[in-house]
């Protein structure tokens, strides 16, 4: 069976990205947001396997989407995507339960590597 | 005392920091026509070095394509990649670059071959662009020299040629720098705005061809079929423009947090025609950038408060 996968960043480029990357493997796409308060609401609806998640995005960060989601299911998987690699970003994002951290611009075998480690350490 | 701006530079005699096509546009050598058809006629000839390798058989489709794929993420070149990864020895790939340079279409050729310049009249074009180009890069070195903020400056010039490169397959070279008051406005600017311990804000104001060349490799990249490329700039162009300053600007404040600055951008954001004036804080600088591109260029403008203007260029952890 497909692991279901949450896509949310505000850039339909990104989107475009992911959903290329995710094309004919064990992955399925099952929903897309553009900001943080989405990625909560869609979550909640969705239960992903996995949620691929931006950080710099309007109305409610990746950060701060990351610690709603992970406070309503601690067991969440939440990879963050996102430009920003600082020192302060990346260690904040971990500190706070995200399981991966991938830099854009990323390689298509890059995330799937990312999303594969993922699910084989539940 | 104010410099000049890059675009007046740009716009004298010598014509500043250029690629060979645009110093022989500038001299009425050649007209834009003639430049667009000897750089197409030099991409349909001149066979990359992968591609060489697999005709060659020193290289198999599936090393080709990881190559590839590793390229995208670094800085290193093709041949570099393929022998760091043991797909080829150094000699291989000595011998490899040996013959690719040799068959090579350079521009000149290319308008000689197409009927567009004589021999003799490429020969010294070639040699006064090369005298002319050695005086411009010094000059544009020796302003950035007196430039202040220049770790961030650097930061922005090594990402935005990087990102171009990476992302956009396009080379640029710097063309000119100085330190002003208004931006040198195209028809479509995208920025983003970052906080924190050296906040500053970036604008990339590019030209329509630019721009859809900018996002027609980027999409192509992420697999958009040739069919589906935007022919004008929409919503989708406008999206990438927006995500290209996400990336670079993400870069640079990656770069400034092995400085020990600690930086958040928030969203991109873009605006269109060329009367574009940001609202600029009392008392803020403006540093601008031009780069060139083989067809065009892009202006960058970097804003940032006046009393980082003297921040060192490393800062004591």
């Amino acid at each position: 069976m497909a692991h279901r996968v949450l896509a949310v960043d505000d850039s339909l480029l990104m989107h475009k990205a992911i959903a290329s990357t995710l094309r004919d493997t064990e992955f399925e796409l099952v929903a897309q947001g553009k900001n943080g308060e989405e990625a909560v609401e869609l979550y909640v609806e969705h239960r992903p396997d996995l949620v691929l998640m931006d950080i710099v995005m309007p109305k409610l960060s990746g950060k701060e989407a990351l610690k709603k989601i992970l406070a309503l299911d601690p067991s969440a998987r939440v990879i963050m995507i996102s430009s920003l690699g600082t020192d302060d970003a990346v260690t904040e994002c971990l500190q706070a339960g995200a399981r991966r951290f991938v830099q854009k611009p990323f390689e298509s075998q890059q995330l799937l590597n990312a999303m594969r480690s993922v699910l084989r350490h539940p | 005392m104010s410099e000049p701006s890059p675009d007046s530079e740009g716009a004298v005699a010598v014509g500043g920091v250029q690629f060979f096509g645009q110093y022989l546009l500038a001299k009425g050598l050649i007209g834009p026509e003639a430049l667009r058809e000897a750089l197409d006629y030099q991409r349909s000839v001149n066979i990359p070095l992968g591609a060489l390798a697999l005709s060659k058989g020193l290289l198999t489709e599936k090393q080709v394509l990881h190559v590839h794929t590793e390229q995208r993420r670094s800085d290193r070149m093709f041949g570099e990649i393929a022998v760091l990864k043991g797909f080829m020895t150094r000699q291989q790939l000595d011998e490899l670059l040996r013959e690719q340079k040799e068959a090579r279409v350079l521009l000149g050729d290319a308008l000689v071959r197409k009927g567009y310049l004589s021999w003799e009249k490429v020969a010294e074009a070639y040699k006064n662009y090369q005298a002319e180009q050695a005086q411009a890069e010094a000059q544009v070195q020796r302003r950035l020299q007196r430039i202040p903020n220049r770790l961030l400056v650097d930061s922005v010039i090594q990402m935005s040629t990087r990102m171009l490169l990476r992302m956009g397959g396009q080379v640029s070279k710097l063309a000119a720098v100085a330190q002003e008051t208004r931006l040198l406005p195209r028809e479509y600017t995208f920025w983003q705005e970052v906080e924190g311990d050296l906040p500053f804000a970036y604008y990339l104001s590019i030209g329509t061809p630019e721009l859809l060349a900018l996002a027609h490799a980027i999409l192509r990249a992420v697999g958009e079929p040739e069919e589906d490329l935007p022919q004008d700039v929409d919503l989708l162009v406008l999206d990438v423009g927006k995500e290209f300053v996400n990336i670079v600007v993400g870069h640079v404040c990656t770069r400034l947090s092995h400085d020990g600055f600690s930086t958040m951008p928030l969203p991109p954001d873009h605006a269109e025609g060329e009367d574009f004036s940001p609202t600029l804080q009392p008392g803020a600088s403006s540093i601008n950038v031009r780069l060139v591109l083989p067809l065009g260029d892009v202006a960058i403008s970097i804003r940032c408060e006046p009393s980082r203007e003297d921040f060192p260029t490393t800062r004591i952890r």
